[in-house]
């Protein structure tokens, strides 16, 4: 048996897709496939998604206006703690790297599966039974700590479920690890032949980037979270200042995990963005190098720069300092990513498919977000803004206007990929400018709110900003309807959806070289891997007429 | 590398009588005088242990370079929580 | 000889690649764990730091000998281990089984006389709380630092115990080769990181306020 090239196609295999191996439940619940484990997940993360929607929906049509009409004071602070624990560790702590990655990496890479794929289901289980102790803890009657779990009122004065939702954070921390360690295993061990590292798609580096942040904080959060159930659940004395304890110690656990915790958030959606914007211009890179380096770089400064979460909090004016000063270089490898993205864009031919469009949005609303970083990365700043809502509209442009838009491209790009099926264009592209809008409503309003000296995790509030909660609960509505869309049109595609060939973008990379969907065993022959990733506009030859056919023509086989 | 029950039975029992040596020094150790010293002795040998049992018993020695960095990657990444924990810790401290 | 199914495994294509995969895989894992173990070791460094005497006085409370002899009954069992890890390679079955029923001997030992020590802690009123034996309250973080690290320990002990017990059981029965499996490796890792753990954890716990 020869080995095929990357140039040629690859020998599509006659065995049914992945998809049909198995149709009983069990098989899908008892599967090692690593794209069985990415819907599984997909379906987890979308239901966990919802349900944090859901929470701060309650909120914006309490803060609509300046009384509290809807919900009582204590409700407010549970639905603003329950939206916070699960976006952030049920929904976009998994998101990118469980589905795309976890489908996606063994087929860039040229694997078969991952290296060890009965710890991915078993991941998979870690994160459902976390998510099922946080659900008791809402369902008991709800957490009312806000999503970082301060002490002291963590540990001895809230008369809430904090065990419980701990508990689920704890459990969720180790499928974190158990996916980072397998990521890891397999980047190094399962590369195709020829398949060097400075020939990995971008994606395949920021999945290992996150990794490593998982496996390195990962465990800090769950000590901290343990040292919170050892003192209210045991009476162990660890922060309780009455006794010697230190409850910015507290903080800096909580924070040594959390701040590498959004990159683990932000540095998969940089993936997903190389990945579409290099397709959807017809270019390569620009600066890979760079760009890989920047990943590394943003995954290891990012465990240095804790601190400025902690500005006001009592933290030494030496480390405060000194955080501050490492916050401003952790934006330097940032921009050098916006940067080279642009300069990928330029003299491109462009087109707007809605994975594009998504992505140029990522560029945008990450490069709001990052520069209001920096704003908040000064202390002087800092101290003037900290706990209020720019603070919320800095975290959200970043998670939800990086993030999210970048994890519905992906969610785009590949869709033909994972199911064998075409959505529907023009749907998706409303729903993406839907989105741009929405947020931009929802979230631009929270900047000068917050400036203007509103205060975050208040329920009630004096009535010059009601101009600005409005607009942004309102925003909420459009943003709302936006994320719901796709339930239906790509749902609507599974049904009747056209049929997808293997490439229907004519992207480059060893995933569009097999089937939509693709077989149990990704490839019928291993690939052999000889030129570099991103070769859209070889320099010797001119641009190449052949376009997308995936809308408007017939596929190339 | 020979591999008779004898030979490997020899260089582990060497390795573990090593570590009985340290204990019992350490043991001792903590019996003397020496103030803040006996902190610093009690660390510097569970250090010198720790680092017997990974380097033979773990078989790091003889371990590939990457199994080393991913080794080295952890102990590394604990020092940058100590360094800049105790930055702060340190001069709240000296401050009150 | 053995009738034992396969140990090479999907996705791997060579068994010598699964092996470097599976001791790389829990490599990156023990470095995970110092991490977390390391987390608590900062808080007892930063309270040690901020509350010296209390901490030197509390330490005298711990009983040094169920300390000593603990470290001592699990270094033995890091012996045992490693032989058991070396002799699978070698494919002595029977030496293989014998030492890793004796690491699981001495982990048991361990944990009864964990055991016992807990009883004695108690009755000591050294759980931190009103009738605690001290009257420095920063002693009592010492303490909470003892229960947990040691609880902590005893927790990742008894998953090892589990972890050995299954080698023992499933390769005595032959329903998995020992030779050559990436399971008895990984197992014997796993193992001697509790019993670094506990090297280190030991002149914290056990050797503070002796002099």
């Amino acid at each position: 048996m020869t080995d095929a090239t990357l140039n040629g196609e690859l020998p599509l295999s006659l065995e049914p897709s992945y998809l049909g191996a198995g149709h009983s439940l069990a098989s899908w619940l008892t599967s090692t496939d690593h794209k069985r484990i990415a819907i599984l997940y997909a379906i987890s993360i979308t239901f966990f998604f919802f349900l944090g929607g859901i929470a701060i929906s309650i909120v914006r049509v309490e803060l609509f206006t300046p009384e509290a009409d809807v919900v009582s004071a204590d409700t407010y602070n549970k639905l603003f703690t329950f939206h916070g624990i699960i976006m952030v560790w049920f929904f976009l702590v998994p998101s990118i790297p469980t589905t795309l990655g976890n489908f996606l990496l063994p087929l860039m890479i040229g694997a078969r599966d991952v290296a060890f794929p009965k710890l991915n289901l078993f991941s998979w289980y870690l994160n459902i039974t976390g998510g099922l102790f946080t659900m008791y803890a809402l369902i008991a009657g709800g957490v009312d700590t806000g999503w970082t779990f301060y002490t002291p009122f963590s540990t001895m004065f809230s008369n809430t479920h904090v065990i419980a939702a701990a508990m689920g954070v704890f459990i969720a921390g180790f499928s974190s690890i158990a996916a980072g360690v397998n990521f890891i295993a397999t980047t190094h061990m399962l590369r195709a032949p020829g398949m060097t590292w400075f020939r990995l798609p971008l994606f395949v580096w920021a999945m290992y980037a996150t990794s490593l942040v998982m496996v390195l904080a990962t465990p800090v959060l769950a000590v901290t979270l343990l040292l919170l159930i050892m003192e209210r659940w045991l009476h162990l004395p660890i922060f309780n200042p009455a006794l010697g304890g230190d409850p910015i110690l507290f903080q800096h656990l909580f924070w040594f995990y959390s701040h590498p915790a959004v990159y683990i958030m932000v540095l998969p959606a940089m993936g997903v963005v190389s990945e579409v914007i290099t397709c959807f211009a017809r270019r390569r890179v620009f600066g890979y190098d760079f760009m890989v380096y920047a990943m590394v770089g943003i995954a290891v400064i990012g465990f240095f720069v804790w601190g400025h979460h902690m500005f006001v909090s009592g933290q030494s004016a030496y480390a405060s300092i000194i955080f501050s000063f490492l916050s401003f270089i952790v934006a330097v490898p940032s921009a050098i990513k916006v940067f080279n993205w642009t300069a990928t864009l330029y003299r491109g031919q462009i087109s707007f498919e809605a994975p594009m469009m998504y992505a140029l949005g990522f560029l945008g609303l990450f490069t709001v977000g990052g520069l209001t970083g920096l704003f908040l990365a000064s202390i002087p700043v800092d101290v003037h803004v900290t706990d209020t809502y720019f603070v919320v509209a800095h975290f959200h442009y970043i998670m939800v206007g990086g993030s999210v838009s970048a994890y519905f491209a992906g969610l785009h790009y590949w869709w033909p990929k994972f199911t064998g099926r075409l959505y529907s264009e023009a749907w998706a592209r409303f729903a993406a400018i839907l989105m741009f809008f929405g947020f931009n409503f929802t979230f631009f309003p929270q900047f000068i709110a917050g400036y203007l000296g509103m205060p975050r995790r208040y329920h009630v509030y004096p009535p010059e900003f009601q101009v600005y909660n409005v607009m942004s609960s309102t925003g909420a509505v459009v943003l709302a309807a936006a994320y719901l869309l796709p339930l239906f049109y790509l749902t609507r595609s599974l049904i009747g959806g056209a049929r997808a060939g293997s490439n229907p973008w004519d992207a480059t990379g060893l995933e569009w070289q097999t089937t939509s969907p693709p077989p149990r065993e990704n490839f019928a022959v291993i690939p052999r891997v000889t030129q570099s990733p991103y070769d859209y506009h070889p320099v010797s030859e001119a641009p190449t007429s052949g376009r997308r056919k995936a809308h408007g023509g017939s596929d190339t086989e | 590398m020979n591999t008779s029950a004898y030979a490997i039975w020899r260089r582990n029992i060497l390795v573990w009588l090593a570590l009985v040596v340290l204990l019992l020094s350490t043991l001792g150790a903590a019996y003397l005088p020496l103030g803040g010293g006996n902190l610093v002795v009690g660390v510097a040998i569970a250090a010198t242990k720790a680092a017997l049992v990974v380097a033979l018993f773990m078989g790091l020695r003889q371990a590939d370079t990457l199994i080393k960095l991913a080794a080295a990657a952890g102990i590394v990444w604990l020092t940058f929580m100590f360094a800049l924990t105790l930055s702060d810790v340190l001069a709240r401290l000296s401050n009150s | 000889m053995s009738t034992a199914p396969r140990v090479l495994r999907e996705p791997w294509q060579e068994l010598s690649r699964q092996r470097q995969g599976a001791t790389f895989g829990i490599w990156v894992f023990l470095a995970s764990e110092a991490l977390f173990f390391g987390s608590l070791l900062l808080l007892y460094t930063v309270d040690r730091i901020s509350h010296p005497q209390a901490f030197i006085m509390a330490g005298r409370e711990t009983d040094i000998w169920y300390g000593t002899i603990n470290t001592a009954v699990l270094m033995t069992s890091s012996l045992t281990m490693a032989v058991a890890s070396q002799a699978a390679e070698a494919d002595m079955r029977r030496l293989t089984i014998w030492c890793l029923s004796a690491t699981v001997a001495l982990g048991m030992i361990f944990l009864v006389l964990k055991g016992f020590e807990y009883a004695e802690d108690f009755d000591k009123h050294l759980w931190p709380g009103i009738n605690f034996a001290l009257k420095d309250p920063a002693a009592q973080l010492f303490f909470s630092l003892y229960w947990t690290l040691t609880g902590v320990h005893a927790i990742h002990l008894t998953i090892g115990l589990g972890l050995i017990g299954r080698l023992i059981i499933m390769g005595g029965r032959r329903r998995i080769q020992l030779r050559e499996n990436p399971q008895v490796e990984v197992t014997a890792l796993y193992w001697h990181l509790v019993d670094v753990i506990w090297i280190i954890l030991y002149p914290l716990i056990y050797l503070m306020g002796r002099s």
